[in-house]
């Protein structure tokens, strides 16, 4: 009888420890990581740390969680500011804890206690996460291997679920080899472009001022010394193959735009401003003599010489500047469809 | 088949359409945007080159075609000198008397550049014994097959890299003086400070200087400001003027932008508008201020400094009337409600007294 009981109350104990391990001991947390942002010896800088866990028993008694660091690693008392944001797409998933996190890390226990979860609402099968800030840890001073442990405990400190180890490696021989240092250096660069080769002036008569549709000139660079555009015209007038004796002349080049004058012959250049760049220092300035507002007025060129018309003090994605040319003609010049005249456009970087 | 009238009509038809067309050809003005336009690249930007006689000197240049269509590109040279005293270069063609011409060799000279390909041209500089001092040069890219189009203003585009040779001798002489440190007001509501440093080059070369400005409240230096860290240079016999601006402030005032773009005013200057950023509150600026300049240039022995200073006034004079007209308006307040009280308090005194003396 007696050792019937014996072996009934040893089966029992056999049969509770096989149904019920959670009794018996505290068991692991069903899923758990830890990243740390550094793995090099000694890191401090950047070195925060995402804890990840999906509770085992009894979720709604949860109301802490602790991570406990093994000898080695250096924690600076205090309350850093749980995060929950930014986590990342790895392990998939990660929830942020209902609750209105805090955490204390103390130095001599090496741990890091989270707390403030809503019990009640937590559960087994989510995901959780959160991140403590770079600040609080310094990595081991030696390379190897690290077993961290993560547990789940209640409001009075009581373990429920317990993790370990979580093993993270701490490498190199030096600081800071788990990083690399990137450096790039930027060209300094200059673009120019024309939206075509030739413009039209609509032909003219006595008793019209006539220009042309224009060619967009557009400029970037980098320089914040900027730049400076400049035409030179072939022939400082519209010159014509079948009257050559009647050009069409460029006005007086004096620093003051010309007015023209239906009738009075005249020719000129007349820059405005396109679209305007939407990354751009200083400012974009026409030269006096093309400083042209109204329908009426044109800059003569310098004769058959360069000379600036437009520049900006500083860098610019893109300058839109249009070029136009304008023309009156008095009575007497020559008719014909073949009046011509080259302008050289040039852009250079200021010095 | 046709009948002999059948086809002396088409004909005539035919003939009427090849008129028709030849005639509208030379009548109707050609398309603006027949053929597109020269569309570059160019890497780096203004070049400065230090050598000794007798030596020669390479550097690459580099373009790229950022047109759709293979481009032929001719380089050429030609000259710059300032014009006026913003750094800004004046360009001319050569003539016969800049001797340097025969110096410089470019490989290649004409290629073709296909879309989106960087190009290096190697610019080879070979200093004959007898030059010394400065040459500044332009190096233009072009479109090497110019057309023209009769009946048109033909535009022909071409970028310019500068290049600026400093053939060191014995007689080089390299001197700077200030001519003058300015704020463009004595009065300022807010910040940016901007300053005016205007620098002239007795010198016989190009030089560039640097250095900061140190802004004062009393002694204590309260920020610095770089000064020509764009590394601009004065020419030999001319003036630069300098801009440098004090924008460290709380509130500041800054380009005014719409959809990420500046707005510009009818001369086309950026408009401004008042930024209020809280997170910078501690740099209000109130009060006078001094801004002393320490710029330096290397003289070829040494460092010569070239100091200044000048002093402005940050008012914030709109929030301040504002302030004050709310404390007149409390004042008054505070005044009409007392002598409201006052007289309430002394009427009903008054109205004891008559109470009492009547009973």
């Amino acid at each position: 009888m007696f050792k019937n009981k014996r072996f009934l109350v040893i089966a029992a104990v056999l049969a509770l420890s096989i149904l019920m391990p959670a009794a018996a001991s505290a068991s692991q947390l069903t899923q758990t990581s830890v990243r740390l942002g550094r793995f090099g010896i000694g890191a401090t800088v950047g070195n925060d740390l995402l804890v990840t866990f999906k509770l085992n028993n009894t979720p709604t008694n949860v109301a802490k969680i602790t991570v406990t660091f093994p000898v080695g690693f250096v924690i600076a008392n205090g309350t850093p500011a749980v995060q929950t944001t930014g986590f990342p797409n790895t392990p998939t998933g990660i929830t942020v804890p209902p609750g209105s996190l805090t955490a204390t890390a103390t130095a001599a226990s090496r741990t890091i206690v989270v707390s403030g979860f809503t019990s009640p609402s937590l559960n087994n099968t989510t995901l959780y996460g959160f991140i403590i800030p770079s600040g609080t840890i310094t990595n081991p001073s030696s390379a190897g291997q690290y077993n961290l442990s993560v547990e789940s405990d209640t409001a009075a400190g009581a373990t429920i679920d317990i993790t370990t180890p979580v093993a993270v490696y701490i490498y190199g021989g030096v600081a800071n080899q788990d990083q690399i240092n990137v450096s790039a250096d930027v060209a300094p660069n200059f673009s120019f472009s024309l939206s075509a080769n030739n413009d039209v002036i609509p032909k003219v008569d006595p008793t019209t001022i006539q220009t042309s549709s224009g060619v967009t000139m557009t400029v970037g660079t980098n320089s914040p010394l900027g730049y400076t555009a400049y035409v030179k015209s072939a022939n400082g007038a519209l010159v014509s193959a079948t009257n050559p004796g009647t050009p069409i002349t460029t006005g007086t080049f004096d620093g003051t735009p010309d007015a023209l004058t239906p009738g009075a012959t005249d020719y000129g250049f007349v820059p405005s401003t396109g679209a305007s760049c939407s990354t751009c220092t200083g400012s974009l300035s026409y030269d006096s003599e093309y400083a042209v507002a109204d329908g009426t007025h044109a800059g003569s060129f310098n004769g058959t010489g360069f000379s600036s018309f437009v520049s900006r003090n500083g860098y610019t994605n893109a300058d839109q500047v249009i070029l136009k040319e304008r023309d009156s003609v008095a009575n007497t010049i020559g008719y014909a469809n073949d009046y011509t005249d080259t302008l050289t456009i040039v852009a250079a970087g200021n010095y | 088949m046709l009948y002999y009238s059948e086809m002396r009509h088409i004909r005539r038809v035919l003939t009427g359409i090849v008129v028709a067309v030849v005639g509208l050809s030379a009548v109707v003005p050609m398309s603006a945007s027949a053929a597109p336009g020269f569309n570059v690249i160019t890497s780096p930007l203004p070049i400065k080159i230090n050598t000794a006689p007798g030596q020669t000197v390479q550097t690459d240049l580099r373009i790229k075609n950022q047109g759709t269509q293979p481009e032929a590109i001719k380089v050429g040279l030609m000259k710059f000198a300032a014009s006026g005293d913003n750094g800004q270069p004046n360009l001319y063609d050569l003539s016969k008397q800049d001797q340097f011409s025969s110096w410089v060799h470019f490989s290649p000279e004409v290629f073709t550049a296909d879309p989106n390909i960087w190009y290096t041209v190697t610019m080879t500089i070979d200093v004959p014994p007898t030059a010394s001092l400065g040459y500044y040069m332009a190096v233009t890219f072009s479109p090497a097959d110019a057309s023209t189009t009769t009946g048109a203003a033909n535009l022909n585009g071409s970028v310019a890299t500068l290049v600026l040779l400093n053939v060191v001798t014995p007689d080089e002489n390299r001197a700077l003086s200030l001519v003058s440190f300015e704020t463009d007001h004595e009065l300022y509501e807010y910040l940016p400070v901007n300053f005016k440093i205007k620098i002239h080059n007795s010198g016989n070369i190009y030089v560039s200087p640097a250095g900061n400005i140190f802004i004062q409240r009393g002694s204590k230096v309260v920020d610095t400001v770089d000064f020509n860290d764009a590394g601009g240079s004065v020419l030999p016999q001319s003036n630069r003027v300098y801009t440098a601006s004090w924008t460290n402030g709380f509130p500041l005032y800054v380009e005014k932008l719409v959809n990420g773009k500046p707005v510009p005013d009818n001369h086309d200057i950026p408009k401004e508008t008042l930024k209020w950023d809280f997170t910078q509150v501690s740099k209000f600026r109130f009060g006078e201020y001094s801004a002393k300049l320490l710029a330096v240039y290397d003289n070829g022995t040494q460092d010569v400094p070239l100091e200044a200073t000048v002093s402005f006034w940050v008012v914030p004079w709109k929030m301040l009337l504002l302030l004050l007209a709310i404390i007149l308006l409390v004042g008054f307040g505070l005044f009409s409600a007392l002598r409201s009280t006052g007289k309430k308090v002394k009427s009903g005194l008054q109205k004891r007294r008559h109470d009492a003396k009547a009973k």
